[in-house]
């Protein structure tokens, strides 16, 4: 391993010294023009031996250093290609580029690093171009994404430091990198300064290669490598963006405090929210922060806007430099990245440091590509999210109330180390103590580095060779000082880990380590010769994966035996240490052949057999193939205006899933310590260990892709069925048969069946104008298509053609014109589940523009998703706790000055006599209810609190807080300046470009209104900052 | 360079190839087994019974409530002090291939006996809980999952106690041929002698369960008693519990908690009333004198600074009461100490005060008054354990409890209010320990009388009453509904409801 890394490290400096040998060459230039001769600017003109390349000017012009027999390649979008050898006696070659079609003759990176026309795939592909994503970044390239491919649903948290989720088609895609299907790696972990393209497999087809990972597609990133000129060359860009507002906040009723101790006049100290009396000056005994004494004051909201006085200005910095040599017989390239990321709440920072070196060379008939990249991500704190790791939200918009100033509680130390000065006794840490002496460290380090190298034995005939491997540690801290009212809650501190929770007013320190390397080897020999009208293109490979983490975790108990000494050395009773490990291998054969005839049909098929360590030895070996076609109907059509090129595709793709690391062993668990000393041993509650199969799922998908009005207008159209059974479930069983789960492969089937739409069009185009338009549109949703008799789950909604993704929850007891039935003044639930609706969005889609007058370019990107079902948890507790703005009630006021009374009359109807009976799905078996109007007054708290459910410890909400993710967002906006070449040039550059940028910039929400539904999941999201700032490139 | 490619790639495909030899060493978790011992299965298999499984402080005051114990003036309405209960869970009975298993690893041993002791009694208890919750429950067909059998059909619950009091008698001879073992969590330290008597202990419990079936004649329910009192391998000594010791390791589920969920929770006025009409100390140690009381000039020693709260009354006034500090609150020990108390879940006071029921109904002869004195005396004795700082200067002690039967508490002369007796020293016996058993004495006796109130109760369907019974599981609907339907044919008219009533209380 050791001799692999100097390898790696050594590779990239060996390709420099070899580049810069620079052979004698020859200076060609020329004009290109179009075929009613007018001049292209932006034309790329490349040397085909070695990959350097340059671009025509605003005249169409070119230059470039070539050799004799070379040949140069014109590409140009929206014309066809064209090729020229340059022959000794000739220097100026002008050329004239016929129209053609932009993206149905370009070139993407498939499977397992292969180059493929797209007009051949028989499958969906959308490609992203790195300058799309180089100019409002982000903290993560991922958000960047968002829109921008159909069937691609990026879910971008707000919380600090969480990266957004990414899914295709409902499942969550590979990330491979330069070829190489790294485990470890994220997409975070790439500065977009590093991105050549982005290329999205959709289906499994694609990913039929790369096994059980690449099943639910594959996003496939190209970094940068060498440039197109030859020479030195150097880019420099910083952005910067800052919160400018919020897109969606909190907001905290400010009329009514705690609840006010009626025999001493004192306020409650124990955090339970804000169900008290109107704060309307009079007196009352509270806690002064600044005397540290309980003194009596006017009762007052002067806390009203203590939420955004909290706040600290965000911002998100992110520069990049990168320095290239091309040279004639490969490049190299150097970039270094830096991110700092400040967020909202005091003391949360986050650092990504990113250092990428790769090269590449070609000599003869052999060529080598390398790249290693460093990742260093730190935070001092990168908090705590969500109720139950008691989000600073719990603190400050929940459980409190707008009775004391938050600015007056900076200094947060009553005793040092020991008791915290707080307006609360319980609950509500004083929020500046909670980010400064209750916070969760990070520091990762994430190292990974690829080396491929090619060999052609014939022009017909390659070897190629490719490893790559990843590795990373990662150390977390949870430490909470003595005197804290909240734990570390369900936080965990190494993958698989346990959650901390602690003591916590005792105070708690808590380790973790974990770290981890994956490998992934592959050898393939490929052959592509043309045979009369036949193209074959085949190759035969194999690889080999590996991976290992491992984790170590260390709790400290019974308390810090020194306040403010935190350390393992400091716990009380003996630490807790607890240790995991989790390996697996797959190898693989793999094959695949592809042919095809006059540029008419193609059609490809691949096999490939894994054997996992995590599957018994009977089904350890298993294969899967796939085919797939394309047929370019267009070149039998007669030759139209608005019909320039159309192809016809399907596919039909196998996959196949093993079985968890570990899943199918039986085997105790132990738990030290259990109960005084002693140790325990228990059985997995999950039968396992029986000869299961892989899961399986067969992809079936139809498309077509059309360029119209001589390329002005791009569409393409996919359909799929993706059918997924055998599935490896631990399903559950009654736990009277003394499990609660069964890990079998169920006889269920579920289908995912979508549409992808994907267009693209230019409208304008002038030499000073162009205008872009690019719109992507999806939809998906799964349904039951078989039933297990034993195992599925016995439901009415679980139906074959039923949807899978049932939002069920229990709904209020209703009169049959659905009133809400009350009892004793109070809504009464359903004691049986029902189906409120789904929770998969109906469809997504995203929208992007470019338009360029002369020097100056814009671009906006919107999306948005439209239906699906997710509970609010931030708005559900502001009701329960009495803080939601719309709950300002007359009869709260009643019940509030009226200690006792009772004044609010819910909505609906009661039963005045008879009753019901239900079976076991919850149907009404008989039913003689009489209903009146409900008139029996309640407190407003009793309804509210009845009316909401507090779901953070587990159950289903009420149907009041679960609301629709239909949102639209106005997710990235940049203007452009690029300076003339004639002021650039005085500094001695090569282009300078300076825009004004946005993200996040404007939301619209059918239904959310106090946090973003973008995340998916709403559990305190922090609030959604707007961000806006300046980014500029300067290249040299 | 040619060569050295396709050496590469012919070693790579050779990996492939013979690489998975190692496959079974990487699917291999070092940090688990295969292998362990009895007595790591027997120290699981104990805890597994005798330890609080509820998720926190606030599921342990919600016992406490359904039994009228306490109020709780908080968040929201706590649905068992309102007589709302929903479903149960059939996860305890994942006990039973840990049971298996234990006895595997102890066969053959010298100790074998001793674990399958332990096997039966915790089997026995188990079960016990789960039918006294819900009614009939999978028995003789559960446990099952390994060989394929993952939809068990419902045994009849007389059918049940059959086989618990039948597992507890096996249990009797296993123990009694049992020498000491190794992994036992509880004060008994693996001592077969207390052990059994423990057994013995929970099968008179048991026993007195079925009262209302005493003359059925497959069941022999005073045959059985007599039998075991006779036998007299019961509890002698009366600090001996079954259950657990906290410590600062194990803390007791309340301390430390966030004050949230226990710091107001108040004491029901049954609780307090009568402990003042037995003139009884113990109030002292449950509970905190009414601020306002204090405030108003009275000590912490005396009776009338003590104030229970009508748990039945509406919530909103409850909260007022709260917040004008008109009630008590629980001790403070229950929230500062972590040892408060032990878990005690069948004790020598309960064993005696159950004879003493038993003689009251004649099932055995003997003084009745004798089994009353010892049981109340010895739960007495126990709280002397306790700091006496927590006892507001009335602390307990030997001539306190000398002196104790007399006005209330003397013991009575006619059988009603001798039962009532008893009763209610039960129920003041299990404050704060093991409330349920409070919940299901109540179903069998309706004494003490529990606070109901129709216009505050949430139990829609029965307004006037406690319910009866919690619902079977939404494990079952979802996997076993063929023999759930079966079950609720056979006893509830098909319909899964809280107020319908099981085999032992028709």
């Amino acid at each position: 391993m050791k001799r692999l890394l100097n390898l790696l490290i050594l590779m990239p400096i060996l390709l420099l010294v070899g580049s810069a040998a620079w052979a004698q060459n020859k200076t060609v230039t020329g004009k290109v023009t179009d075929h009613n001769g007018n001049a292209l600017p932006g034309v790329s003109i490349t040397v085909e031996r070695t990959g350097a390349g340059t671009t025509t000017d605003n005249l169409g012009s070119y230059t470039i250093q070539a050799r004799v027999n070379d040949v140069l390649v014109f590409s140009s979008v929206s014309m066809q290609s064209q090729s020229l050898a340059v022959t000794s006696d000739q220097s100026v070659y002008n050329v004239t580029l016929q129209p053609g079609n932009q993206e149905l003759q370009t070139v993407v990176v498939t499977a397992l690093g292969i180059k493929r026309e797209t007009r051949a795939l028989g499958y969906s592909v959308q490609s992203v171009q790195g300058d799309a994503l180089q100019t409002v970044k982000g903290i993560d390239v991922g958000t960047s994404l968002t829109g921008r491919v159909a069937g691609l649903l990026v879910k971008n948290s707000t919380e600090f430091t969480a990266a957004p989720d990414i899914e295709i088609r409902g499942e969550t895609p590979l990330l491979v990198i330069d070829g190489v299907p790294y485990e470890n790696m994220t997409l975070r972990d790439i500065a977009p300064d590093d991105i050549q393209s982005i290329t999205v497999l959709k289906g499994a087809t694609s990913s039929a290669l790369y096994g059980y990972r690449g099943a639910n597609g594959t996003i496939m990133v190209t970094t940068k490598k060498g440039s197109k000129s030859q020479g030195l060359s150097v880019s420099f860009n910083t952005s910067s963006m800052f919160t400018a507002g919020f897109l969606a906040i909190p907001e905290l009723q400010h009329k009514y405090g705690r609840v006010v101790n009626t025999a001493t006049n004192t306020y409650a100290r124990s955090g339970d929210g804000s169900w008290g009396v109107p704060m309307e000056g009079q007196p009352v005994i509270q806690w002064d922060p600044i005397s540290k004494t309980m003194k009596e004051m006017p009762y007052l909201p002067i806390g009203k806007d203590n939420f955004k006085n909290f706040l600290n200005q965000g911002y998100i910095l992110n520069n990049n430099i990168n320095v290239v040599q091309q040279g004639e017989l490969g490049s190299f390239r150097a970039s270094a990245s830096w991110v700092g990321n400040r967020g909202i709440y005091p003391n949360s920072k986050f650092d990504k440091v990113s250092y990428s070196l790769g090269g590449d060379m070609k000599k003869g008939n052999f060529s080598l590509s390398s790249n290693i990249m460093y990742n260093q991500q730190t935070s001092p704190n990168i908090g705590f999210s969500g109720y139950t790791a008691y989000d600073p939200m719990y603190n400050l918009l929940v459980w409190s109330a707008a009775d004391y100033d938050i600015r007056q509680y900076k200094d947060y130390w009553l005793v040092k180390n020991e008791v915290q000065n707080d307006s609360y006794t319980s609950t509500n840490n004083n929020p500046y103590f909670d980010r400064n002496e209750r916070i969760h460290s990070l520091d990762r380090d994430i190292f990974n580095g690829s080396l491929e190298a090619n060999y052609s034995f014939t022009p017909w005939l390659k070897a190629t060779f490719r490893t790559g491997f990843d590795t990373y540690s990662d150390k977390q801290i949870v430490r909470i000082s003595e005197g804290s009212f909240q734990g570390g809650g369900a936080t965990t501190m190494i993958p698989g880990g346990t959650q901390v929770w602690g003591e916590s007013k005792k105070g708690s320190f808590n380790y973790g380590l974990s770290r981890g390397f994956s490998t992934n080897n592959d050898f393939i020999i490929s052959l592509n010769k043309s045979v009369n009208d036949f193209n074959i293109d085949a190759f035969a490979g194999g690889t080999i994966f590996y991976h290992r983490d491992e984790g170590l975790e260390a709790f400290t108990q019974g308390g810090l035996s020194i306040p403010g000494f935190y350390s393992l050395k400091a716990s009380v009773n003996p630490a807790i240490v607890d240790a995991n490990t989790t390996k697996q291998q797959v190898n693989s054969l793999y094959g695949r052949l592809a042919i095809a005839w006059k540029s008419l049909v193609y059609v490809e098929g691949t096999l490939r057999n894994d054997w996992s360590s995590t599957l018994p030895k009977s089904t350890r070996s298993y294969l899967y193939p796939s085919v797939s076609g394309s047929f370019i109907a267009s070149k039998l059509l007669p030759k139209t205006d608005w019909l320039s090129f159309w192809k016809i595709r399907g596919s039909w793709t196998n996959s196949k899933t093993p079985a968890d690391v570990y899943s199918i062993n039986s085997v105790f668990s132990i738990a030290n310590n259990s109960w005084g000393n002693l140790s325990s041993a228990t059985l997995p509650t999950t039968i396992s260990g029986t000869d299961v199969r892989p899961q399986s799922a067969s992809t079936f998908e139809v498309g077509t892709a059309a360029s119209l009005f001589n390329n002005l207008v791009s569409i393409d159209i996919s359909y799929y069925d993706k059918r997924m059974y055998d599935f490896l479930r631990k399903t559950g069983i009654s736990p009277s048969s003394g499990y609660t789960n069964n890990f079998v492969n169920i006889n269920e089937q579920i289908s995912r069946k979508g549409w992808e739409v994907f267009m693209n069009t230019t409208p304008i185009k002038t030499n000073d104008f162009k205008w872009d338009v690019g719109i992507n549109w999806s939809t998906y949703a799964r349904y039951y298509t078989k039933l297990d008799s034993v195992f599925s789950s016995d439901k009415p909604w679980v139906k074959v053609g039923n949807r899978v993704d049932a939002y069920v929850l229990r709904d209020y007891l209703r009169d049959p014109q659905g009133n809400i039935i009350f009892s004793n003044g109070l809504p009464q639930y359903s004691k049986y589940d029902s189906k409120y609706g789904y929770s998969d969005p109906d469809w997504i889609w995203g929208a992007n523009t470019s338009l360029r007058y002369k020097n100056f370019q814009l671009n906006l990107a919107v999306d948005g998703r439209v239906g699906g079902l997710t509970q609010t948890t931030t708005e559900m507790y502001m009701w329960i706790a009495g803080s939601h703005p719309n709950s300002l009630d007359p009869a709260r006021y009643k019940d509030a000055t009226q200690p006792g009374t009772k004044n609010y009359i819910g909505n609906g109807v009661k039963v005045i006599s008879g009753s019901a009976t239900y079976d076991t799905y919850g149907n009404i078996t008989s039913d003689d209810r009489k209903y009146a109007p409900n008139d029996i007054p309640v407190t407003y708290k009793s309804y509210i609190t009845a009316m909401h459910k507090g779901t953070a410890w587990g159950g289903a909400a009420s149907p009041l807080d679960v609301y629709s993710t239909t949102f639209l967002k106005l997710r990235e906006v940049s203007i452009t300046y690029y300076f003339p070449q004639r002021i650039a040039s005085k500094i001695s550059s090569k282009g300078i470009a300076v825009s004004a940028v946005g993200q996040n910039v404007f939301m619209w929400a059918k239904q959310f209104k106090y946090s973003d539904p973008d995340g998916g999941v709403e559990n305190f999201s922090d609030p959604s900052q707007r961000y806006l700032g300046l980014d500029i490139k300067v290249n040299f | 360079m040619k060569n050295k490619i396709l050496a590469a790639g012919l070693f790579i495909t050779l990996l492939v190839m013979t690489g998975c030899n190692k496959f079974d060493e990487i699917n291999t978790d070092p940090d688990t087994t295969t292998q362990v011992s009895a007595s790591m299965m027997c120290t699981g298999i104990i805890l597994d019974v005798a330890k609080f499984g509820g998720r926190d402080a606030k599921a342990y005051i919600s016992e406490d409530a359904l039994s009228k114990y306490v109020g709780y003036a908080d968040e929201g309405q706590l649905g068992e002090q309102y007589n709302l209960i929903g479903s149960k869970d059939f996860g305890p009975m994942t006990i039973l291939p840990n049971i298996e298993k234990m006895l595997e690893y102890a066969k053959g041993g010298v100790m074998e006996n001793s674990y399958k002791g332990v096997a039966e009694f915790t089997k026995a208890y188990t079960f016990f809980i789960l039918t006294m919750q819900m009614g009939d429950v999978p028995y003789s067909q559960a446990g099952n999952g390994n060989t394929g059998d993952y939809r068990p059909v419902y045994d009849q619950q007389k059918y049940i106690f059959k086989a618990i009091l039948d597992g507890l008698k096996a249990a009797d001879q296993d123990f009694a041929n049992g020498v000491q073992f190794s992994g036992d969590p509880t004060p008994f330290n693996g001592d077969p002698v207390k052990w059994r008597q423990a057994t013995n202990a929970f099968a008179l419990k048991v026993l007195m369960t079925l009262s209302s079936k005493e003359a059925d004649a497959d069941l022999n329910v005073k045959t059985r008693f007599a039998g075991i009192v006779g036998a007299n391998n019961l509890f002698t000594n009366p600090n001996s519990f079954f259950g657990l010791v906290y410590s600062s390791q194990n803390p007791h589920p309340l301390s430390g908690t966030n004050n949230l969920f226990t710091s107001r929770t108040l004491m029901s006025s049954l609780v307090i009333d009568s402990l003042k009409n037995l003139n009884d100390r113990r109030m002292y140690y449950y509970a905190e004198p009414s601020a306002a009381q204090i405030a108003g000039g009275k000590t912490p020693d005396d009776p009338s600074a003590y104030v229970g709260v009508d748990v039945s009354m509406d919530y909103s006034a409850m909260n007022a009461g709260y917040s004008a500090n008109t009630y008590s609150l629980i001790n403070n020990r229950y929230l500062a100490e972590q040892t408060s108390d032990p878990r005690m879940l069948i004790s020598y006071a309960e064993q005696q005060l159950i004879i003493a029921e038993g003689i009251v109904r004649g099932w055995i002869s003997g003084t009745a008054q004798d089994y009353y004195q010892t049981g109340v005396s010895a739960a007495l004795t126990y709280l002397m354990n306790t700091k006496s700082s927590y006892a507001h200067g009335m602390a307990i002690d030997q001539n306190y409890i000398n002196n104790y039967f007399t006005g209330d508490a003397a013991f009575r002369t006619s059988q009603a209010d001798q039962l009532k007796q008893i009763w209610l020293q039960r129920y003041l016996l299990n404050f704060m320990q093991n409330a349920e058993s409070s919940y299901f004495e109540y179903r069998r006796n309706h004494f003490p009388e529990f606070p109901i109130n129709p216009a505050t109760s949430m139990n829609a369907n029965n307004p006037n009453a406690v319910p009866m019974r919690w619902l079977y599981p939404g494990s079952e609907t979802n996997y076993n509904r063929a023999n759930l339907i079966d079950a609720l044919n056979r006893q509830y008219d098909g319909f899964d409801d809280i107020n319908k009533l099981m085999w032992l209380l028709k």
